[in-house]
C-alpha cells in the first residue's frame, strides 16, 4: 500500500499539470476566433443586382450606436461575379461583417433573369447561414428596394413584411429550405416572393416563377392565393372575385377570406397523357359584399359557394396553363408523377408537361356566421 | 500531540499549574477528603449544594471507605477507579477527584461537570423551513442524542461511542438503527473514523471530510445537517449519521447527489407540489451552473443563435461596454461572490443592509457607467439566487464554485467548452464514491426501484421500501394501508 | 486469477444497452444518409432494415460464443488464445486491439473535425485536443464502472435531445418523397446496405466488455434491444433526411441531420445544430473511453502491462496519429480504412469464431 502523503502529493502535481496545461489553452487559443456580438457587424438584409456585366451587391447593416434607435447602414460594392462581393464590402466596413444573422436576400429582376444558382448555392455551403433566410425578388432593382426602407429604421422589414403575408396574407409560406427543396427537388421549380417599388415603399405584388434558376415569369397577388392552395394546405389568404363577367363597377366584386384549406392530389390516369386530379377543401368567410347579395336562405348560400368554387376552378386552370406555357412547375406536378411512377425521369416528363391535365375541384363551404349580422 | 500523566501524582502537579485547578482538603469529613476539580469545568452550584451540604450533614458519621462516599452524596454515576488515563479523561471533562488521602492512587470521581457555554435555542438557523418542525441540535451531545430520542423511541437505535482527537479527546457517536442499516456500512465507518488522526475535533463537518472517499473533489460527499427531522430520516433509511461532541451538524451518509436537493418540507406538502418544489431546485441548479457560461458563449462565439426578436436589445445592452463578455462576467460574479461572504461574516441586520447596497446601488451604477450590461446582470443574480434553492449549504457552495471554471471553458471554446465542463463534471460525479458506493444512484448506475424518491417525491403509498442501493437489512419501512379504494365515480 | 470478477468493477445487464447503443450510434448518424442514399434512393430505409437484421443475427452469434466461454475469460483475448494458439491468436488479438484504438481514434478526429468545420473554422485544433486527451485519460482512467456510466449519461442526454427535435420537424417533412416503394434494383439496395454497414458498427465491443456484466444470461436480451433501437434511430434519422430534402438535394449535403435541426427555433435559441453539436462532445467521449477501455484492458491480459500505463501509451498515439492525419482526405481515407475493418471483422471473423465455437462444442459432447 501507498502512503496516503504520496497519494496526496501525486495528486497535487496532477492537478498542477491540469492547471497549466488549461492556462496555456487559454493562452494559445486567445486569439483570433473571437466574434463578440457586439464588436462586428452583422448582415441582415442583402440583394443581388446586375449592372451591365458587373453585379452589385447591396446589405443592410444595423447600426445600434444611438440609444434605442436602430439606424440602417447601407454598404454597396461592385465586383465582376457575385463570388467575392462580401470580401469587398469588408472593405468599407470598419468592423468584420458576418452572415450569421442574414435573414434576407434580395435578387433584382436582371440578376433573376441571368440566374441566381451560383448564389443559391453558395447560401446553402455557407453553414452559417440561416435556413430560415427568405429569398424575394425586386420587379426593379435590389438596391433600390433595400435603401427605401431606410427611414423604417428596422433592417429586417422586407423580412418582416414577407413573413407577415406568408402567415396572414396571400403568400404561399416559403424560405431558403424550401425554396431550396424546389431548386434542387426533380420536378418541381422555384418560386419566390415578387417585389416591387410604389409611390416610394416596398409593395408584394405577387409571385416570381423560375425555370430552373433563371427567372420566368411574375404572377399577381391573386394567382399567389392560388398557388398557395395549390401547394399546401394553408390558412389566411383572401380573394376579391368579381360578380359579374364584364363591367364590374366597384361595388360588384364580393372579399372573400380563406380560413383554411386542404390539399390533396390524385393521379386519375397514366396513359396516354397524365390526368391528374387536384382536390381543394376550403372553408372561406365573406369579408365584404354589395348590398344585393343577401343570405337569407341555404340556397343563396350554396349558390354563392359555387360561383365562388367556379370561379377558384378557373383562376387555377389558368394558372397551371400559364405555368405549362412557361415550361415551369411550382406546383410540383412532376415531383408528383415522380412519386406514383416507377422509373420516371424528368426529361421524359418535361416533354409530356404541355399534355398533362390537371383536374381541380374545389370543396368550398361559406362559414357564415349568423351571430354578427 | 498528546501529554498523557503517568500517575496520579505527575496529573495533579501538572493541573495545578493552571490558575483555575483547585484542590482543597475537606476539613469537615472524617478523615479529611481531598477534592481536586478545574473550576471553569463544574458547576459551581452542584458542587455547593449537593456536594458540599451532603457531606456537611453526614459529618458525625465516620467514613470507613472511598467507597461509602456513594452513599452520602446524592449524585448519580460516581466513579471509583485507579486506572490514571480515566481519572485525566474524566477530570477534564468535569468531575470531581476525591482522594482518601493525598497518597491513595484511587480516588472517586464525582460529575459536576457544567453546561454553562452551550446555546440553548435550538431553532434551526441555517436551514431554514417554513412547514414541519423548528427543532435543530446544538452544541450539546446529550442534548442532541436527548432529541434523538425523543422522537425515536426504540431500543434499536444504536449509538456508538469513539473518542478522536489527541487534545480535544472528544466523544463521536456513530448512530444506526440495529437491524435497519447494513453492518457493513457501519463497520466501514468506525474503521475510517477510528483510523483518524486529529488534534481537536472543532465540528462534525471536519469528521466529514476526514472520513471522504475522494479529498480532492469539491462535491460533499455526505450530508451535514442540523435538523432532526433531516437525520431521523437517514436512519429510517438506512444511513449511518455520526456527530461530535460541541457540535451542532450531524453527518449522515452514504449520500448520493439527488439527497442534497432533498428538502424535508417535501415530505410535509403534497406530493405533486414536493415533487414540483424538487424539479425546480435541480433546474435551479443546472440553471446557476451554466446561465453566465452561455452568456459568454454565445456573445463571444454564437451569435447565430440569437434570436432576431434577443438580438437587437442584446446588442444595445452590451453597445458600450469596454470588456470582452468574460471579463464583464467574471467582474459581476465576483462581485456577487463578495457580497454574499462579506453578507455572511456582518451580523444579520448589517447583512442586510448591504445586500441592499450591493445588490440594487451597485447594479444601477455598473450598468450606468456602461461596466456591464442589464442583461448580465439580470443573468448573473438570477443564477445566484438560483444557487442559493440547494437545501444543503455545502452543495450551494460546490455549485458557486464550479460556475468559474465553467465560464472560463465557455470563454475558450464556446458551447463545445461548456461542454467539456460538463463532460468533466460528469465523469467527476461518476467516479466519485461515498462511503464505496456510487454517488449518482439511482441514475447511474440505474436502479430504476430507487426512483420513487429521488427526482420527484412520490406518494407515500410508494416510498415505503428503503433505497436499495444501501443494501439495508429489511427492505420495508411501513406498510402502506389503502384507506380509502379509489373506486369509479358515483359508485360504492 | 479468480473466479469471478468483484461487483465492484461490474455493472448490471441493462447496462449493456447503454454501452453498446452509445457505441453504436456514432457520429455518422449526423452525417450517414448521403452515401446510403445514393444508391438505394428513397428506398434507403430498406438496406437499413437488412443491415439491422444482420447485426440481430450477429449478436445472436456473439452471445453463442461468449456463452460457451469461462465467464471470467469470455473476451476475445482468451478466445483467440484457445481457438488459434499462441502465436497465431497474440497476433490476432494484437490486431482486434489495434481496430478498437482505430475505431476510438477515429470518432475522436472525425467529432474534432467537424468542430473545426462546423463551428470554429479558424480555430487551432491543438489546445482543445489536449484537454479532449485530459478529459479522455480522466474517463478512462475510472474503470470500467466510470465509462459505463459515461455511456448512460450520453444515452440520457441522447434521448431527452433527440426525440424532441425530431418531432419539432414534422411540420417540414415531405412525405411524398418516400413514394414509389421499391423503386430500386436488388443490387442498388445490397450496395447501399453495404455503404449502410459502414457506418452501423460498434456492436463488437461485446466482445471486450462481456466479462464485466453481471448475471450474463439476463444481458442477451439487452444487446438485442440497444441493436433494436439504435438501428430505429438511424432509420428514424434517414428517413427524417430523405423527407426533409428529398434526394437531390441530399446529394449535396455532408452533414443532413445537422442541417435540418438548424431549422427549428426555440424562444431562446435557434440554429439548435450548435447545440446538438456540443453535446455530441458526450457521446464521442463514451464511446471513445468504451474503445480505449477494451483496449487498456485486453493489453494488460495479452502484455501483463499495467491498464494505466497503456492508457498514456495509446493517448500518446493519438497524439502522434494526429501529426500525420492532419487534412480531411487523410481523415475520410482513415475513416474508410477502419470502417472496412470493421465490416470484415463484423462480417467475416465473428462468423469463423462462432463456427469453430459450435464444431467445439460438438467434439466436447461426443
Amino acid at each position: 500500500m501507498r502512503s496516503k502523503a504520496a497519494v496526496r502529493a501525486r495528486c497535487l502535481s496532477y492537478t498542477g499539470c491540469v492547471g497549466i496545461l488549461v492556462l496555456s489553452c487559454f493562452l494559445i487559443s486567445s486569439c483570433g476566433n473571437r466574434r463578440i456580438v457586439d464588436h462586428i457587424k452583422l448582415i441582415q438584409s442583402a440583394g443581388y443586382d446586375l449592372d451591365g456585366k458587373r453585379v452589385r451587391s447591396t446589405i443592410l447593416i444595423g447600426d445600434y450606436t444611438e440609444k434605442e434607435k436602430t439606424n440602417i447602414k447601407i454598404l454597396s460594392t461592385e465586383s465582376v461575379s457575385s463570388m467575392d462581393t462580401m470580401q469587398r464590402q469588408n472593405t468599407k466596413s470598419n468592423q468584420s461583417l458576418h452572415t450569421g444573422q442574414m435573414r434576407l436576400v434580395l435578387f433584382g429582376k436582371q440578376f433573376a433573369k441571368q440566374g441566381i444558382g451560383s448564389v443559391l448555392d453558395r447560401l446553402f455551403h455557407d453553414q452559417f447561414i440561416s435556413s430560415r433566410l427568405r429569398l424575394a425578388v425586386s420587379g426593379t432593382n435590389a438596391a433600390g428596394l433595400l435603401s427605401s426602407t431606410v427611414n423604417t429604421h428596422d433592417t429586417l422589414f422586407i423580412m418582416n413584411m414577407v413573413e407577415q403575408n406568408e402567415e396572414w396574407g396571400n403568400l404561399p409560406k416559403l424560405n431558403l429550405q424550401t425554396s431550396l427543396y424546389n431548386y434542387y427537388g426533380a420536378g418541381r421549380d422555384l418560386f419566390l416572393p415578387y417585389l416591387i417599388l410604389e409611390g416610394g415603399t416596398v409593395k408584394i405584388d405577387g409571385i416570381a416563377l423560375f425555370k430552373d434558376d433563371k427567372f420566368a415569369t411574375n404572377v399577381d397577388i391573386r394567382d399567389a392565393f392560388v398557388l398557395k392552395l395549390l401547394t399546401e394546405n394553408s390558412r389566411n389568404g383572401s380573394i376579391l372575385m368579381p360578380l359579374k363577367e364584364s363591367d364590374a363597377l366597384p361595388d360588384d366584386y364580393i372579399l372573400m377570406r380563406s380560413i383554411a384549406s386542404k390539399r390533396t392530389i390524385q393521379l386519375v390516369s397514366q396513359e396516354p397523357a397524365p390526368v391528374i386530379l387536384i382536390k381543394i377543401k376550403m372553408k372561406v368567410s365573406v369579408r365584404e359584399k354589395p348590398e344585393y347579395i343577401r343570405f337569407e336562405t341555404k340556397e343563396d348560400i350554396s349558390a354563392l359557394e359555387r360561383k365562388l368554387a367556379a370561379y377558384l376552378v378557373k383562376k387555377a386552370e389558368d394558372f397551371i396553363s400559364l405555368c405549362k406555357s412557361k415550361q415551369v412547375d411550382p406546383i410540383g406536378l412532376g415531383d408528383f408523377m415522380r412519386s406514383k411512377s416507377r422509373g420516371w425521369n424528368e426529361k421524359d416528363f418535361q416533354a409530356s408537361y404541355p399534355s398533362l391535365k390537371a383536374k381541380i375541384r374545389i370543396d368550398l363551404k361559406i362559414v357564415q356566421s349568423s351571430l354578427s349580422q | 500531540m498528546s501529554v498523557d500523566a503517568k500517575n496520579l501524582e505527575q496529573l495533579l502537579s501538572m493541573s495545578q499549574q493552571s490558575g483555575d485547578f483547585a484542590t482543597n482538603t475537606l476539613s469537615f469529613t472524617q478523615p479529611p477528603l481531598k477534592i481536586s476539580y478545574y473550576k471553569t469545568l463544574i458547576d459551581g452550584k452542584l458542587l455547593q449544594q449537593h456536594f458540599m451540604s451532603a457531606l456537611q450533614n453526614h459529618n458525625e458519621i465516620e467514613l470507613q471507605r472511598l467507597e461509602d462516599i456513594r452513599a452520602f452524596l446524592p449524585i448519580d454515576g460516581i466513579e471509583i477507579t485507579d486506572k490514571i488515563d480515566v481519572i485525566q479523561s474524566k477530570l477534564l471533562k468535569g468531575h470531581a477527584i476525591v482522594q482518601w488521602n493525598e497518597l491513595d492512587p484511587t480516588c472517586a470521581l464525582v460529575p459536576l461537570a457544567s453546561k454553562d457555554g452551550i446555546r440553548k435555542t435550538n431553532e434551526t438557523e441555517n436551514e431554514f423551513s417554513i412547514l414541519g418542525p423548528k427543532v435543530g441540535f446544538v452544541e450539546d451531545l446529550d442534548t442532541n442524542l436527548h432529541l434523538l430520542r425523543s422522537q425515536m423511541n426504540v431500543p434499536n437505535l444504536i449509538a456508538k461511542e469513539l473518542m478522536i482527537g489527541s487534545i480535544s479527546k472528544s466523544k463521536v457517536m456513530i448512530l444506526y438503527l440495529d437491524g435497519v442499516t447494513n453492518n457493513e456500512n457501519i463497520a466501514k465507518v468506525e474503521k475510517r473514523l477510528s483510523a483518524i488522526d486529529m488534534d481537536v475535533i472543532f465540528d462534525t463537518l471536519l469528521l466529514d471530510q476526514l472520513i471522504a472517499d475522494n479529498s480532492l473533489s469539491p462535491f460533499p460527499l455526505f450530508i451535514a445537517t442540523e435538523r432532526r427531522d433531516r437525520v431521523i430520516y437517514s436512519l429510517l433509511l438506512g444511513q449511518v449519521a455520526i456527530i461530535s461532541e460541541g457540535s451542532p451538524y450531524f453527518v449522515t451518509g452514504p449520500s448520493t447527489l439527488f439527497d442534497f436537493f432533498v428538502s424535508p418540507e417535501d415530505y410535509y406538502l403534497p406530493w405533486v407540489l414536493g415533487s414540483f418544489f424538487r424539479a425546480i431546485r435541480i433546474f435551479g441548479v443546472i440553471f446557476s451552473l451554466f446561465a453566465s457560461a452561455m452568456y459568454v458563449a454565445i456573445t463571444t462565439y454564437h451569435y447565430e443563435v440569437i434570436p432576431r426578436d434577443l438580438l437587437v436589445r442584446l446588442i444595445y445592452s452590451r453597445q458600450n461596454v469596454p470588456f470582452p463578455p468574460v471579463l464583464e462576467v467574471m467582474v459581476l460574479e465576483t462581485t456577487v461572490e463578495f457580497l454574499r461572504e462579506a453578507g455572511a461574516r456582518l451580523p444579520s441586520r448589517i447583512g442586510q443592509t448591504l445586500g441592499v447596497v450591493g445588490g440594487i446601488i451597485l447594479g444601477t451604477a455598473a450598468v450606468e457607467a456602461a461596466l456591464t450590461s442589464n442583461i448580465l446582470i439580470i443573468i448573473v443574480s438570477l443564477s445566484a439566487l438560483a444557487s442559493f434553492v440547494t437545501p444543503i449549504y455545502k452543495m450551494s457552495s460546490t455549485i458557486r464554485f464550479l460556475r468559474f471554471p465553467i465560464i472560463l471553458l465557455a470563454d475558450f471554446w464556446g458551447s463545445v467548452g461548456i461542454f467539456f465542463g460538463v463532460g468533466f463534471l460528469l465523469v467527476h460525479i461518476t467516479r466519485l464514491r461515498s462511503l464505496g458506493y456510487p454517488y449518482t444512484v439511482p441514475m447511474y448506475p440505474l436502479r430504476l426501484k430507487d426512483f420513487s424518491d429521488s427526482f420527484v417525491r412520490s406518494s407515500l403509498q410508494i416510498t415505503n421500501m428503503r433505497p436499495s442501493y444501501l443494501k439495508p437489512v429489511s427492505n420495508i419501512r411501513y406498510r402502506p394501508k389503502k384507506v380509502n379504494k379509489k373506486s369509479d365515480f358515483n359508485e360504492e | 486469477m479468480s473466479n469471478a470478477i468483484s461487483e465492484k468493477f461490474t455493472v448490471s445487464p441493462i447496462h449493456l444497452f447503454f454501452i453498446m447503443y452509445v457505441s453504436i450510434v456514432d457520429i455518422s448518424i449526423l452525417s450517414f444518409q448521403r452515401e446510403v442514399a445514393m444508391d438505394a434512393g428513397q428506398d434507403a430505409w430498406v438496406s437499413i432494415l437488412l443491415v439491422w437484421l444482420s447485426s440481430h443475427i450477429l449478436v445472436w452469434m456473439m452471445f453463442k460464443i461468449l456463452s460457451n466461454q469461462n465467464p471470467v475469460n469470455a473476451d476475445f483475448v482468451s478466445i483467440n488464445y484457445a481457438y488459434f494458439g499462441k502465436f497465431l491468436g497474440a497476433c490476432m488479438n494484437q490486431a482486434i486491439i489495434l481496430y478498437f484504438v482505430l475505431t476510438a481514434f477515429v470518432m475522436y478526429r472525425i467529432y474534432l473535425e467537424a468542430i473545426l468545420v462546423l463551428i470554429f473554422p479558424t480555430m487551432s485544433l491543438w489546445p482543445i485536443s489536449l484537454v479532449f486527451i485530459v478529459l479522455i485519460y480522466y474517463a478512462v482512467s475510472g474503470g470500467f464502472q466510470t465509462v459505463a456510466g459515461l455511456c448512460f449519461w450520453a444515452f440520457f442526454i441522447i434521448v431527452i435531445l433527440f426525440p424532441p427535435l425530431l418531432v419539432l420537424l414534422i411540420p417540414f417533412l415531405h412525405p411524398q418523397n418516400l413514394l414509389p416503394f421499391f423503386d430500386h434494383s436488388p443490387m442498388q439496395i445490397l450496395k447501399s446496405s453495404h455503404q449502410m454497414a459502414l457506418n452501423f458498427y460498434g456492436a463488437e465491443v461485446l466482445l471486450g466488455i462481456y466479462p464485466y456484466i453481471q448475471t450474463q444470461a439476463k444481458s442477451q436480451k439487452w444487446a438485442h434491444i440497444a441493436i433494436g433501437s439504435a438501428a430505429l434511430m438511424f432509420l428514424v434519422a434517414m428517413v427524417v433526411a430523405l423527407l426533409y430534402f428529398g434526394q437531390d438535394q441530399l446529394h449535396h449535403l455532408v452533414w443532413p441531420t445537422l442541417k435540418a435541426i438548424g431549422m427549428l427555433e426555440l424562444p431562446l435559441f435557434q440554429r439548435l445544430e450548435y447545440l446538438v453539436l456540443s453535446v455530441w462532445l458526450l457521446k464521442t467521449l463514451a464511446s471513445v473511453g468504451v474503445g480505449l477501455w477494451i483496449s487498456c484492458h485486453s493489453l494488460k491480459k495479452l502484455w501483463r502491462t499495467k491498464p494505466s500505463n497503456n492508457l498514456v501509451v495509446i493517448l500518446l498515439l493519438f497524439i502522434i496519429l494526429q501529426l500525420f492525419i492532419k487534412d480531411p482526405e487523410q481523415i475520410i481515407t482513415a475513416k474508410m480504412l477502419h470502417t472496412n475493418i470493421g465490416v470484415y471483422f463484423a462480417y467475416i471473423y465473428i462468423p469463423i469464431v462462432f463456427i469453430i465455437t459450435m464444431v467445439r462444442k460438438k467434439f466436447s459432447k461426443g
